[in-house]
């Protein structure tokens, strides 16, 4: 019997797990392109994140704050290790360094403009300083990386902190791109770049190669200031423990520690979904490098890489960080991925919600394009305060979950305030599975063990188990 | 990722000055690597002569557990003389046994690490910068006739004293290497070593560099191919030194990622990783120190 | 008219930090100082960085890494060699080292001139924005390395991977070059670049006549990607 026969029979689609329909499209692409594809924005896999962490608040063996009335610290301080002025911030949260030519000037200045208001920094990025955003933001971090465009020592001199560039969490071990389409004139000139060049960064620095040169250079760096900034150092989560204690042993104060969820504004997609580390995992690491190196609390931690609302602050601070850097999150708050100009996501190919075509220079909505009439739908004043929203919400839900631990202060959130959903939440963060009470640490464990073989021995005085 | 240094006497005086000019040369180097320090010296000689250096872990005095490592080696060699300086055992025997000695001293005095056996080649490492070192073990009062030294800040293996540099090849007499840089192909490469009989005492990629260069040489390498073959073979980072009981070896990697500069008169050779520790020793303005390139070895030896 | 000849202010940095170094040559400065002599150096890094100034610095003797990086305006002499990074992202001014400089010589150098008289480490010149590095003596690898403006002159040799990935900019060479980085080129010598050279080494005391200067500069190949040059992309993506 025929199987295409048949009344009303349907054949059910088999499809292959490993030669997926994405998978073949990817190849056929590559038959096309000769290369290796190009998107923006961040990782499509799935990873271990903060959602697989809940919060245990108070109950009766906790006292509960009143929501709302009883006081909440957010206030953050950076810097304390070397330089003469550390920052103070109002909340443990910054807007990460994201370039002036990924996104539009507009979306920088918002987001400068945003900052102010909340009292939080914003970070430039691989492209220099941009003047508006400087004029926009009353906490500004200047970027120093492998490409040095743009860089400016009377820029790095107007900065409230410095933070050296190793890598980022999307790509990490690899150099930026800006794709020629968003190489505009302006741009190009800042960059010191031909026009319309698809640019490469390289991943280097070319004035110093390993943490004992980098030692040499952040003391270069704090006489050119006067040792008056913050040097902060940006890793992209992959050998953290290593890479931290080297970033300590060349004398930073403040790390900053990006995850795989990071996103980016161009980078070839293997890189996005098979380089670095989840940033849950990349905290945990992170905090024992510092511990072991005795600098906990002296050499501050901030985290990025997929930060989308305040409990991932609040569990990121319990798990030890000083601060959380947004970035994906705040171009979101600005408008991207909007329900707004659809005709225009479709001609890239795509619906509103699942955009990620940043590196095209098409944004719909004006956030990370340079073409003119795209920026224009992009407007100063309410982007600013969607962004100004955005935060606002985060602090608040950050201080609600403290509140609920019974904490005064954001700061003093703990690991012992949360319980891990999955095994490898709990393996990863040391954190006991909800409803036990063990981490499955080896070293949990082991104490586990011994602790139940000595109340075996005490019920078992003359040696002998009874089994 | 470290400071490295290095001195060769080429005479008419073939010895000098050597623990002071490693330890001011090092000292200058302390912020490249504030770890531990290290060093291997190469003095005089004597007939039918090794030295040991033992050490015993930073939490037990020499004293009374130099006998129980001289003990140890009695069980194999004639024991001429030992000393103990802190928690380091110094002991002149008359052979190696055949390589065996170094696994018996450590089988039989728990904590026990032989640092170095050579015929002139003695290591003396340990955790701080040179100058505290020096008040331990009396650098400034070693004559020698040439010698490595190191800074180290330690990148992915810990920090203590078996962990620093410099790395005796062993079980081959006299040969050690300090090294700045990353070996990326190290556990492939210890592999391979490890199959033709090779042994390691710790996880650094630093010792493979020691190892690899013992077997070149071992197996007729001169020391000036040996240096080459690296340069090929070790994918990474490097600027190292390796040194044996007739002289010492450079060689830079072929990126030229990790600095290294040496100046030479018709006295003496100087190598560092900074100018600045190489002027701490030799103030002459008419010397010019010149960076090794990319890929450039070099070498000098007696005979 | 009687000429004022002034006595440079000297400064003996034996025994000084880096820090107490720097501080005392920004206070000679604030106090209208032009003519700066700083003696025994020996080798100390991150001397005379972001000075914004048109005084004269001069070193008698060696320094260490980042010398006069990011400077500004200052003219800065050193009598003796350097270390990595010389005049790092310079915006202006003038550097002369009269001995040999480290790796990264000249690094993202937005103007002015850098000028080495003996030979210059791995990549030289690497990222360069504006500005003029001179090279009396050889050039390491990867000089030249992504380069997007300005003039790099190499009197002597340069060893492998010049000019890789160049953007623009023009590097000149006089003498061998071990090879040539991915889509770097070499394009014919014109009167006006002869005319160039002759200007720039003339008050640098080298005769430009005297040396059979090639020219390199990008084949702009690499500005934007094309896959009908695989071979040349492998080795640049």
């Amino acid at each position: 019997m025929s199987q295409q026969d048949g009344d009303g029979y349907k054949p059910v689609l088999r499809t292959s797990k490993i030669w997926s329909p994405e998978v073949i499209e990817d190849i056929q692409l590559k038959a096309q392109l000769g290369r290796y594809r190009m998107q923006g924005f961040s990782t499509h896999r799935r990873v271990p994140t903060f959602d697989d962490l809940t919060f245990v608040p108070c109950g009766l063996s906790r006292v509960a704050l009143e929501g709302y009335r009883e006081r909440c610290e957010t206030r953050t301080v950076l810097g304390t290790r070397f330089a003469r002025k550390p920052i103070e911030l109002k909340l443990p949260i910054t807007i990460s360094g994201m370039s002036y030519g990924a996104l539009s000037k507009t979306a920088k200045t918002a987001l400068g403009t945003a900052a102010t208001r909340l009292g939080i920094s914003t970070t430039t990025g691989d492209g220099g300083m941009l003047w508006e955003e400087r004029q926009a933001s009353h906490l500004m971090v200047y970027q120093v990386l492998p490409s040095r465009y743009g860089f400016n020592p009377d820029h790095l001199k107007m900065a409230d902190a410095i933070e050296i560039v190793i890598g980022q969490g999307a790509k990490p071990g690899t150099g930026g791109v800006l794709l020629g389409s968003k190489v505009s004139e302006v741009i190009a000139n800042q960059r010191t770049l031909p026009p319309g060049v698809d640019q490469r960064s390289p991943v280097r620095h070319p004035d110093f190669i390993g943490p004992d040169d980098l030692q040499i250079k952040i003391e270069e760096l704090r006489e050119a200031t006067d040792w008056e900034k913050p040097i902060y150092v940006k890793l992209g989560a992959s050998r953290v423990a290593d890479d931290i204690k080297l970033a300590v042993k060349a004398k930073c104060d403040v790390i900053v520690l990006d995850g795989l969820e990071g996103a980016t504004g161009a980078s070839p997609d293997v890189l996005l979904d098979h380089t670095g580390i989840p940033t849950m995992s990349a905290v945990c690491e992170a905090v024992r490098a510092l511990d072991d190196m005795k600098v906990l609390g002296e050499v501050q931690l901030i985290v990025s890489g997929g930060i989308k609302n305040g409990v991932d602050a609040a569990k990121a601070l319990a798990l030890g960080a000083d601060a959380v850097s947004i970035g994906t999150a705040a171009l979101i708050a600005l408008n991207c991925n909007a329900p707004l100009y659809i005709e225009d996501y479709h001609k890239l190919g795509v619906e509103p919600g699942s955009c990620h075509h940043c590196h095209t220079g098409r944004c719909p909505v004006g956030v990370t394009t340079q073409d003119p009439e795209l920026e224009s739908r992009l407007k100063l004043d309410e982007a600013a305060d969607r962004v100004f929203n955005f935060v606002q919400s985060m602090a608040m839900e950050l201080q609600m979950f403290a509140r609920a631990c019974g904490k005064s202060n954001v700061h003093h959130l703990e690991a012992e305030d949360l319980r891990a959903l999955t095994l490898e939440a709990s393996i990863i963060t040391g954190i006991p599975l909800a409803g036990t009470e063990t981490a499955l640490t080896p070293d949990a464990i082991a104490d586990r063990v011994i602790k139940a073989l000595d109340q075996r021995a005490r019920k078992h005085p003359n040696g002998k188990a009874r089994h | 990722m470290c400071g490295i240094a290095g001195v060769f006497y080429k005479g008419p005086e073939p010895y000098g000055p050597l623990g002071a000019t490693l330890r001011d040369m090092c000292q200058e180097l302390f912020r490249r690597g504030t770890d531990s320090v290290g060093f291997a010296l190469y003095g005089e000689p004597a007939p039918d002569t090794y030295f040991v250096r033992v050490d015993l872990g930073a939490a037990r005095t020499a004293d009374g557990d130099g006998h129980a490592v001289a003990d140890a080696a009695a069980q194999l060699v004639n024991v001429r003389d030992f000393k103990s300086t802190g928690h380091n055992v110094r002991l002149e025997v008359d052979s190696d046994a055949g390589g065996k000695l170094a696994d018996r001293i450590e089988d039989e005095v728990e904590g026990a690490r032989v640092f170095s056996i050579g015929r002139s080649m003695e290591i003396i490492k340990d955790l701080g910068a040179a100058d505290d070192v020096e008040q331990v073990y009396h650098l400034g009062g070693y004559e020698g006739s040439h010698g490595i030294g190191h800074t180290r800040m330690a990148t992915e293996s810990r920090v203590d004293i078996a962990h620093s540099h410099p790395f005796w090849a062993r079980p081959f007499p006299d040969i050690a290497v300090v090294h700045n840089g990353t070996i990326t192909n190290y556990h492939k490469l210890r592999r391979r070593l490890e199959l033709k009989g090779h042994h390691f005492s710790t996880g650094n990629d630093s010792e493979v560099i020691a190892v690899y260069i013992a077997d070149r040489l071992e197996n007729g390498d001169s020391m000036q191919q040996a240096l080459e073959a690296s340069v090929d073979d070790l994918d990474g980072t490097f600027a190292y030194v390796v040194s044996t009981k007739d002289g010492i070896g450079l060689a830079r990697d072929q990126f030229a990622m990790k600095p290294l500069l040496f100046a030479e008169d018709d006295e003496l050779v100087v190598l560092a990783s900074e100018e600045c520790a190489i002027r701490r020793v030799l103030r002459d303005p008419q010397l010019v120190p010149r960076e090794l390139q990319a890929r450039e070895v070099r070498s000098w030896l007696r005979s | 008219m009687a000429q004022v000849v002034t006595e440079p202010a000297v400064l003996d940095a034996e025994g000084l930090s880096i820090r107490a170094i720097n501080q005392q040559i920004k206070q000679l400065l604030a106090d209208g100082v032009t003519d700066i002599e700083v003696r025994n150096p020996v080798g100390q890094h991150c001397l005379a960085v972001a000075l914004k100034t048109t005084a004269r610095i001069h070193f008698r003797g060696s320094v260490g890494w980042y010398a006069a990086g990011m400077n500004d305006g200052a003219h800065v002499i050193i009598d003796g060699n350097c270390g990595w990074g010389l005049a790092e992202c310079q915006m202006g001014g003038r550097v002369e080292v009269m001995g040999n400089a480290g790796s990264g010589t000249s690094v993202s150098i937005r103007g002015g001139l850098v000028f080495v008289r003996g030979d210059c480490g791995a990549r030289a010149g690497i990222s360069m924005k504006g500005g003029t590095l001179v090279i009396g003596g050889s050039a390491g690898y990867l000089s030249g390395f992504m380069m997007q403006r300005g003039t790099i002159i190499i009197c002597g040799d340069a060893a492998d991977g010049l000019g890789d990935s160049m953007y623009e900019g023009t590097i000149y060479v006089g003498g061998r070059v071990a090879a040539y980085g991915a889509d770097a080129v070499e394009k014919p010598v014109t009167d006006a670049d002869r005319a160039l050279l002759r200007q720039s080494l003339q008050e640098l005391a080298i005769d430009a006549d005297r040396i059979p200067f090639k020219k390199v500069e990008s084949g702009r190949r690499l500005w934007n990607f094309s896959k009908k040059e695989p071979e040349l992309w492998r080795s640049a993506l």
